[in-house]
């Protein structure tokens, strides 16, 4: 197993853990009905620093892939990011006609909707790396 | 100038003329006439000429369209649009939950609005980057 095909296993565990946790995080917030600016000072630093970390150790881990993990990691970034922008598409065209243009939804419905979107993400382009190599090792 | 230039300059010239072309209709409409800021967004309709883009830049069979330098041109251009369209659709997703409250409610509006943006978002710094990276003026070649 190569690191690539380590890396989309980790990303599948991490991301249905990250779903685990998530659920009860939200339900807690909806029973709280936390708003206001002063609740989104932590998700800020949380979102920015994450995403910073996880930034520099993609270009990291980029640098020590070779041209065909390369190849397949683009190939399925591409094919993840067309099924996110797919269910976006669906998922808000579909609330919009099926409940009504002027009905309200639960504000709730947003940050469901992006980490739905983005758990889907991880989870296609993780399962695309995978095929890929499991194909490649069955022509060999 | 290649296919990918032309299609990002015509990108470029109709998602800025729809973005003018509602900012107008916005402050002339809104402003002098006080009709509803809702019908100004009408000028996005024209983003829909966009659809004409295979037929206007065909392929030309007979030549290589597409190298290595175009494909990485492309894919950063792709990446880098993304990379922004996460931050907004974060902010966008996120803001709204965190001042309405969970147990507010939003109109189902807001959520095609929010994809539509994105998308004219994605549009616009992928023709900007395209063209940066060709370089802005034709070369002649």
């Amino acid at each position: 197993m190569n690191k690539l095909e380590k890396r989309a296993w980790g990303n599948i565990g991490g991301i249905i853990l990250c779903a685990i946790i998530a659920r009860p995080g939200i339900w807690l917030m909806v029973i709280i009905n936390a708003k206001g600016p002063m609740v989104m000072v932590p998700f800020w630093i949380g979102g920015l620093v994450g995403g910073l970390v996880s930034y520099l150790h993609n270009i990291k881990q980029w640098a020590k892939l070779d041209e065909r993990e390369k190849e397949i990691a683009t190939k399925a970034n591409a094919l993840s990011r067309c099924v996110f922008v797919l269910f976006l598409y669906c998922t808000s065209f579909i609330i919009f006609f099926v409940i009504g243009a002027k009905n309200p939804v639960p504000a709730y419905i947003l940050p469901a909707l992006f980490l739905s979107g983005l758990f889907l993400m991880v989870l296609v382009r993780s399962a695309v790396i995978l095929l890929q190599f499991a194909k490649e090792r069955h022509y060999e | 100038m290649n296919r990918m230039q032309k299609i990002a300059w015509f990108t470029l010239i109709v998602v800025s003329l729809a973005l003018g072309l509602s900012v107008i209709a916005f402050s002339i409409g809104y402003f002098i006439f006080g009709l509803p800021a809702i019908r100004a967004v009408a000028g996005f309709g024209f983003i829909g000429i966009l659809g004409l883009t295979p037929v206007l830049f065909r392929k030309d069979k007979s030549k290589v369209q597409f190298d290595e330098r175009d494909t990485a041109i492309q894919r950063k251009a792709v990446g880098l649009s993304y990379a922004i369209f996460w931050v907004l659709f974060v902010a966008a997703a996120m803001i709204p939950w965190f001042i309405i409250g969970p147990n507010g409610t939003i109109t189902t509006n807001y959520l095609p609005w929010m994809v539509f943006g994105g998308m004219c978002v994605v549009m616009l710094l992928q023709s900007i980057v395209t063209l940066n990276e060709y370089g802005w003026k034709t070369k002649g070649d």
